[in-house]
């Protein structure tokens, strides 16, 4: 899931203020004031090529962003060269290559992603041309209209790009994250190298995202329960926090989640990388998901539908034996790294202060065992 | 040409703010000469803040602070005198050990020493501020007592901000010119409130065990700031008038952790436009949130600063917040996995419990179902939709901030003059004027040693209220006097761009 971390609207005069709270203010070089852009007293940035850019600073924030999501309202008056909209620094880049034909990339030095074809080996990703879009027909961003162009790349198997709020490119096989920004920060209507790839014309707004990573707290967290519940949970991160503490237990104890954790990417990354279809199916089942869980609703008859429904869903998508063979990942790296005496022994208590979740637990085994097995 | 300090005074006097409080309100705004001289000074050694480095004594317990409750003193005729310390001096070598602090030695005052204990023993645990005590204090001992219903403000325009313009402009924003462009000539009015306590349940948590006063810390800076464009015919000349602001920021806060583990403290000053807001003339109406001291400009519950994942937890996963930020430095994709993955292994460690206790099935097969759970976490942790909390209005309203109610005030603090011709006054359990007169309320960095200022005269830069331990959010110990004033002007540029 994602967190708004930089919004600029340009209204102010043309400053570069970041309105989302996360002080990504931008110093602004070689660029016009408009103050109607795609709205009236909207306002907007000229950009001329050459040294036209607003720059932002590096922080941490823009450290291990996985996920982005861009989006901007442009209008573009000449082609002839790339043009660049938001670029991070040896992160991801957005841009219009020379054609028109709008390109979301990010930074691959390991080459875990498959090359993008016409694009440098290290930088993958999707474009509007026919061989990525939905329609296998060539999208190109329109010269001198206002155009809402976004960019997405979802932290693990897919870069979409959108003309309009359309779906025009997109590539699904995506397997790396976006790494961190580099030193040079980030660039909008610039490259962060040097002039060569300058907008031309007008940037209304830009907002971008990045992967939130509290959300696995923020999600677990948000059921409500009571003083019983929480202190029973808090034992138990506060046992994970003295395996971490313990130079012995703390190597296996990372081991046991990264391999956990390497398991779970790819269940993600088979169910994404079915294309736009299970994305959204399963962004469908995720929302009711979230809704039950942070209503309480965990052990009832609407979560035992929703778990049945997605029980199908995940065995249409991917088939029986794609999840056992998951389950079977899982397993081993309990087995491996000792999960049973570590974790098991801290969870032991669950079932008799938060028996709610114990409940929760038995719709899954009554639904999953018989495909599992033992 | 710069404000005459009476000029200074009859503008601080003219929108002298009208400050609501709530029902069941506590604390009140004092003195902070009177805080600080009632304080202990203590120093200790970021970033860990360990109570065995904390003040002086040792090696080992008890610890004892620099400088005694009751000795401290903000006039410097008393230094050295009948056992005082004057907060300002200076050693022979030029340092002033009692105005200096930075991340090598970090300087902070005990005004109410901890819950449940006044010293810093082996054995104490000095995790929690002493509320209870503090309340003692102010509404028990003699000069306390009359050091209440107090503000200090201060007047700048554009050309005395020129410090803090700089250093927005190094941050990208020339805010200097947008502000000339856009009011002319202008006066920024602050006017500066301390609480002697700030409490803060962990939002949505009363009901926890030991959640419940995890955002308490003593010393609570806040402000009310007001921007007033500079009449043609000033308001001292014949036939001038003080024109109505332009814009007021109220102030407050959020605490909490943001990205990797760092603890912060955001002060905010949500600004409006002056025709929004409720006012008597010039005089505007401030709505103070029960014990959290965040301004509004309506009654009623209000939306505090955004929540944290701190709070979303209840503070369940404090400890092993720590444990996380301790391995940061080295194992920065580790700690990637573990904030990722906690949860996850969780489900998987609940599966394999349950697995053994009750589903007849064993651990490794209940981890088995466990990584189902797991799977579909992961899932929704990787959607791409916003990773704003689902709606819950019973959650939501647990978690708002407490103006008062309308009609129903506790106290209401007022410009003398309003006194007793308070519109709301049937309304409010006591209506009583500002302490002394305006012109003793302006801040005067020559003569008050503790406002934080410029390289050359640093001012107090410690923090207010006691250190506590086990604090990994920082969310207990005291805080600095916060930077009210790129804030305010931040929040203009943000309101202006909306």
């Amino acid at each position: 899931m994602l967190k708004l971390i930089l919004h600029h609207t340009y209204k102010l005069a043309g400053e570069a203020v970041d309105i989302s709270h996360n002080d990504n203010h931008g110093f602004r070089t070689a660029v016009g004031f408009l103050a109607n852009g795609m709205a009236p007293a909207s306002g907007a940035l000229q950009f001329a090529g050459g040294p036209s850019r607003v720059r932002i600073t590096n922080k941490p924030v823009w450290q291990i962003p996985r996920a982005v999501k861009i989006e901007t309202w442009v209008r573009l008056t000449a082609l002839g060269q790339r043009r660049n909209l938001v670029e991070g620094d040896r992160s991801f880049a957005f841009f219009i290559h020379p054609d028109g034909v709008l390109w979301g990339t990010f930074y691959d030095p390991s080459h875990l992603t498959p090359p993008t074809p016409n694009s440098d080996p290290s930088w993958p990703g999707a474009n509007s041309d026919s061989l990525f879009s939905p329609d296998h027909l060539r999208h190109t961003v329109p010269l001198n209209v206002w155009t809402k162009l976004t960019y997405l790349h979802d932290g693990i198997s897919s870069v979409r790009l959108y003309i309009n709020d359309t779906l025009v490119g997109a590539n699904y096989g995506i397997r790396a994250s976006v790494p961190s920004v580099g030193p040079n920060g980030i660039h909008i209507g610039h490259w962060p190298g040097d002039d060569r790839y300058t907008f031309s014309g007008d940037i209304d707004e830009v907002k971008i995202w990045k992967y939130d990573p509290d959300v696995p707290y923020k999600q677990f967290f948000c059921r409500p329960m009571d003083a019983r519940q929480l202190d029973c949970w808090r034992q138990v991160f506060d046992g994970m926090a003295d395996m971490l503490a313990d130079r012995e237990q703390s190597q296996r104890f990372i081991a046991l989640m990264k391999c956990i954790w390497a398991a779970e990417q790819e269940l993600v990354r088979a169910i994404r990388s079915k294309g736009e279809t299970a994305i959204k199916r399963t962004a469908s089942l995720n929302a009711r998901y979230r809704r039950l869980w942070c209503s309480g609703k965990i052990d009832g008859p609407e979560m035992k539908r929703l778990l049945f429904e997605y029980q199908r869903w995940l065995i249409k998508l991917l088939g029986e034996e794609y999840m056992r063979a998951y389950n079977r990942h899982i397993r081993a790296c309990w087995m491996e790294y000792g999960g049973e005496q570590s974790i098991g022994k801290l969870a032991a208590h669950i079932a008799d202060c938060d028996p709610d979740v114990a409940a929760y637990f038995k719709l899954l085994m009554d639904l999953w065992q018989p495909i599992l097995g033992s | 040409m710069a404000l005459t300090r009476e000029e200074q005074n009859k503008i601080i006097e003219a929108y002298e703010p009208i400050v609501y409080f709530h029902p069941e309100e506590r604390f009140f705004p004092v003195k902070p000469e009177a805080y600080l001289q009632a304080s202990a000074l203590w120093h200790s050694q970021p970033p860990s803040h360990k109570k065995e480095d904390w003040g002086n004594g040792g090696p080992g317990f008890p610890r004892t602070p620099d400088v005694e409750k009751g000795k401290l003193s903000v006039n410097p005729a008393d230094d050295g005198v009948g056992g005082k310390t004057y907060l300002g001096h200076t050693n022979p070598d030029g340092r002033t050990p009692f105005l200096t602090s930075n991340n090598d030695r970090e300087l902070w005052l005990d005004m109410a020493a901890w819950k449940d204990e006044a010293g810093v023993t082996d054995t104490s645990k000095n995790e929690a501020c002493n509320v209870e005590g503090a309340l003692t204090r102010w509404t028990t001992e003699e000069p306390l007592k009359m050091a209440g219903d107090w503000y200090y403000a201060e007047v700048q325009d554009l050309d005395t901000l020129t410090g803090i313009l700089a250093t927005l402009q190094q941050d990208g924003l020339d805010l200097g010119k947008i502000l000339r462009d856009t009011l002319g000539s202008a006066w920024f009015i602050w006017y500066y409130l301390l609480y002697p306590i700030h409490q803060e349940n962990l939002r949505g948590c009363e009901q926890v065990a030991g959640a419940g006063n995890n955002g308490d810390y003593e010393g609570d800076w806040n402000a009310i700031g007001i921007i007033v464009r500079k009449p043609a015919k000033l308001p001292w000349e014949p036939g001038g008038t003080f024109p109505d602001p332009q814009y007021i920021g109220f102030g407050r806060r959020a605490r909490g952790l943001v990205e990797n583990f760092i603890p912060t403290f955001r002060q905010e000053m949500q600004v409006r436009d002056w025709h929004e807001i409720s006012r008597v003339g010039r005089h505007p109406k401030v709505y103070v949130a029960r014990a959290s001291h965040n301004n509004y400009g309506l009654f009623g519950p209000q939306n505090p600063p955004a929540i944290t994942p701190s709070d979303a937890s209840c503070g369940a996963t404090e400890k092993l917040d720590e444990e996380v930020k301790k391995k940061l430095d080295d194992l920065q994709d580790t700690v990637d996995t573990v904030k990722d993955v906690a949860v996850s292994v969780l489900k998987i460690g609940v599966g394999c419990a349950i697995g053994a206790i009750f589903g007849g099935i064993g651990c490794l097969i209940g981890a088995g179902i466990g990584a189902i759970a797991a799977g579909i976490e992961a899932a929704v942790d990787n959607d791409d939709s916003d990773s704003k909390p689902v709606d819950d209005a019973t959650k939501a309203e647990t978690e708002r901030d407490h103006p008062p109610d309308e009609n129903n005030y506790g106290r209401v603090l007022v410009p003398q003059t309003l006194t007793a011709t308070l519109d709301d006054a049937a309304h409010a359990q006591e209506v009583r004027p500002w302490a002394e007169t305006p012109d003793k309320h302006r801040v005067d960095k020559e003569l008050q040693i503790w406002w934080p200022g410029q390289r050359e005269d640093p001012g107090y830069q410690g923090r207010w209220g006691v250190m506590c331990q086990s604090d990994p959010n920082d969310r207990r110990s005291g805080i600095v006097f916060p930077n009210f004033r790129r804030a305010f002007l931040i929040d203009l540029a943000i309101h202006l761009s909306n």
